[in-house]
């Protein structure tokens, strides 16, 4: 079998179109009509992404131009200071690339951990609907409820991970899960993934349950055993779903801060900080405003830049087609 | 209508408020009318019998003070309230009131943002040695001190035969002798999460009790002295690092934490800055408050007594009616109420007032139930000194602003965080304190 890009053979897709051959004045005048009718409807939903995105993005870097302590109204003008100390700063370096690190790593485990239960729940199997119930439990409990109850179960004074570990005679001491450099980035890594794993099984699942059987019925026919038919029927109809997944989880566990907060509250030291953990530190904590504000914008940068890369090298939106 | 049927709605005084901001536009003071004005409250403090306590203060005030028709309280932990101010100063809604630390409390009287109020501090009376000044001002009514005490297991102390340890040599030999982690069992609690200002307090104290200063008041300001306390900050280091064999790794640990692990029975001994621990054991763990002592915390040099302040204050540029804001900060520490607001949390408020420190206060039926904490408190009351203030309270100097902003920021928290969690020699601390503290007193403003 072979693939090939769908949209390279767009049927008619150089075919002129009735709007192309009709006269310039008409055209311009059905654009004009066009755009009066719909702009009306446009006009709510651009306000809502002006005022709730737009704007505050505005301020932010009008604010990050600035020297600002939280518990003062003074505004000392730095320009582009804030920026210049946050490269120059080990903790932005670091926070940076434990950010890309965690974000890296989450997302191939949540893939490698989601993709299979995926195609297990898949299956015909007694109890299915169960299980899929089941498997997406993690995704409907509040976030911080479960970050919290992960900090507990972790805990090396009273948590039960180290109660059986001890129990068992596996460990002679408590593990610091949440306190130790060796333990604290798999322990933040165990409990992000069972908590946006089921994402991933909830968009493969929905995936695959739009692939057409007649693919499968006509790789049988082919001779195609089952691990043929994974690989030249269902992975490349997963295609642009797991490139999509694999761009927005990368985009979110980058961003990610409740969990990795409420566990280790980005240490210990600077261990488990990443940029929106420090993003916190320095806007509330250590109140500079103006500095936060520039982090802000970094990472909003930072975001942009791989979403466009991503997008423009990988086009998860490419169909491929099965042939 | 309001919920005590007084009043007007909320919707009357958002169109008041609406009228007044369209007068204001056109360049008219608006002038509210009697009876049509709320004052809010913000405060760190999310205790439910304290908030109770202050409703009722409320209520006594609003039915005394027509003016004002009710005050609206906020009440939010501690860190969540430093982040709620942060946002209410910088979107134009400060509240009327607040209640804050010291720490913060300096930072907004450096700031400006506070209304003087050295006229109800001298009315009541605060002993000098409470209040804190600014430029000769009192920028807010001291209402309550925490004082730092050590709780640890008395029936482990009295199997191994130990007594309560009152230095560092003692303390360090009751943590080894108490701690086997097979058990899950540790002598010690050492904090080292660099966020928490859990952590800046104890290092504070201990570096306190060493006799290390970081700065100090000479020729009528403040400067740095941390390479001149040098030695006295090293050994602190030092000792710090070693109580780490016998304490859990606390990277992620803040102030719940710490009552936590000693409310599940691991910890023999922790420090706290205030009686909040015992408190806390007697409404949920009263079998482990029966095992529970208290005593100060061991020092090595003089005693390990950082105060935290509490006090109340009043907004200054943005606040609606600081007349009526300042009435409300009398009556909350004039009111009969205000001994019951500080037995809410028994031993954790204690009273800035000598006379009722020596008196009603100490009738409460939870210091006879623990001796032992009132003594505590008693060896403790004379001897503290604040973070921003320093060595040198007493002297009536200025609040340090720089102090309160590396606090804010955690450079204290190094001390312990850095050579622990990092590995950073005392020295490289020690200069990048320095550095920081030298930075801030750099940036204020002359």
């Amino acid at each position: 079998m072979a693939l090939h890009s769908a949209r390279e053979s767009y049927p008619g897709q150089n075919t002129p179109g009735l709007r192309d051959q009709a006269g310039g004045r008409g055209k311009a005048l059905r654009s004009i009509i066009g755009t009066a009718i719909v702009a009306p409807w446009l006009l709510p939903a651009l306000l809502i992404i002006g005022l709730v995105q737009i704007g505050p993005m505005l301020y932010a870097i009008w604010l990050s131009l600035y020297e600002k302590d939280a518990f003062s109204f003074t505004w000392d003008w730095v320009g582009l200071g804030n920026y210049e100390t946050l490269l120059q700063s080990a903790e932005f370096w670091s926070a940076a690339g434990f950010g890309v690190w965690f974000a890296v790593l989450s997302v191939v485990v949540q893939l490698a951990v989601g993709v299979p239960v995926a195609l297990l729940l898949h299956q015909n199997l007694r109890g299915r609907g169960l299980a899929r119930g089941i498997v997406l439990l993690p995704y409907m409990v509040p976030t911080a409820a479960m970050a919290l109850v992960f900090a507990l179960m972790m805990s090396d004074i009273y948590g039960v991970f180290d109660h059986i570990l001890v129990s068992l005679g596996l460990i002679d001491e408590p593990i610091p899960f949440l306190g130790s450099h060796a333990w604290a980035l798999p322990a933040t890594l165990v409990a992000s993934t069972w908590k946006w794993t089921p994402f991933v099984v909830i968009v493969i699942l929905a995936r695959l349950q739009t692939i057409e059987v007649s693919l499968y019925e006509c790789a049988k026919v082919e001779g195609a055993n089952a691990f043929q038919r994974f690989r030249d029927v269902t992975l490349p109809s997963l295609r642009s779903t797991l490139l999509l997944i694999v761009m927005l989880r990368c985009i979110w566990m980058f961003n990610k801060f409740e969990v990795p907060y409420l566990l280790t509250k980005g240490g210990p030291g600077s261990e488990t900080t990443n940029l929106p953990i420090y993003a916190y530190k320095v806007t509330f904590l250590q109140n500079q405003q103006g500095l936060g504000a520039a982090l802000c914008v970094v990472m909003f940068a930072m975001l942009f830049i791989f979403a466009s890369i991503y997008t423009s090298i990988v086009k998860p939106e490419k169909e491929i087609e099965v042939e | 209508m309001t919920s005590d049927g007084k009043g007007i709605s909320r919707r009357t005084a958002m169109k008041a408020a609406g009228a007044a901001g369209g007068l204001f536009l056109m360049g008219k003071a608006p002038a509210l009318a009697q009876g049509t004005q709320e004052l809010t409250f913000l405060t760190g403090e999310d205790g439910k019998d304290t908030q109770a306590v202050w409703a009722k203060m409320f209520k006594e005030f609003t039915d005394k003070n027509k003016s004002v028709s009710a005050v609206v309280p906020e009440y939010l932990n501690p860190d969540e309230a430093l982040s709620r101010l942060s946002i209410l100063l910088n979107t134009g809604q400060a509240p009327d009131v607040g209640k804050f630390d010291d720490v913060e409390l300096t930072a907004l009287a450096y700031n400006g943002m506070l209304e003087p109020v050295t006229d109800i501090v001298e009315a009541i009376g605060v002993p000098e040695g409470a209040r804190l000044r600014y430029k000769g001002e009192d920028y807010f009514v001291p209402s309550d001190i925490g004082i730092p005490m050590m709780f640890y297991r008395k029936d482990w102390f009295d199997k191994a035969g130990l007594q309560a340890p009152k230095g560092w040599d003692d303390y360090l030999k009751a943590a080894e002798t108490l701690t086997d982690k097979s058990q899950r069992r540790y002598g010690d609690l050492l904090v080292t999460n660099p966020s928490s200002g859990y952590t800046t307090n104890v290092a504070l104290n201990q570096a306190w009790s060493n006799g290390g200063l970081f700065f100090d008041w000479i020729d009528g300001k403040w400067q740095v002295v941390v390479d001149q306390h040098k030695d006295e900050l090293t050994q602190t280091i030092e000792w710090f690092k070693k109580r780490t064999a016998f304490s859990p790794v606390s990277a992620n640990y803040a102030y719940a934490q710490v009552n936590q692990a000693f409310a599940a029975g691991n910890v023999a001994m922790i420090e706290y800055p205030g009686a909040r621990t015992l408190n806390y054991l007697h409404s949920d763990f009263p079998d482990i408050e029966k095992v529970t002592g208290v005593a100060p915390v061991p020092a090595n040099k003089k005693p390990a007594v950082k105060l935290s302040n509490g006090g109340l204050c009043i907004f200054k540029k943005q606040g609606r009616d600081p007349a009526a804001a300042k009435a409300l900060v009398r009556s909350m520490v004039e009111s009969p109420l205000y001994l019951e607001w500080l037995w809410t949390v028994p031993g954790h408020l204690v009273p800035t007032n000598k006379a009722l420190f020596l008196g009603k206060w100490r009738e409460h039926e939870f210091f006879k139930a623990h001796p032992d904490l009132l003594a505590t408190i008693d060896a403790a009351y004379p001897s503290g000194y604040s973070a921003v203030t320093g060595p040198v309270a007493t002297k009536g100097p200025d609040l340090n602003p720089a102090a309160s902003s590396v606090f804010r920021a955690g450079v204290y928290a190094s001390l312990i965080g850095s050579p622990i969690l990092d590995g950073t020699s005392a020295e490289q601390t020690l200069g990048a304190i320095a550095k920081s503290m030298q930075t801030a007193m750099d940036k204020l403003k002359t």
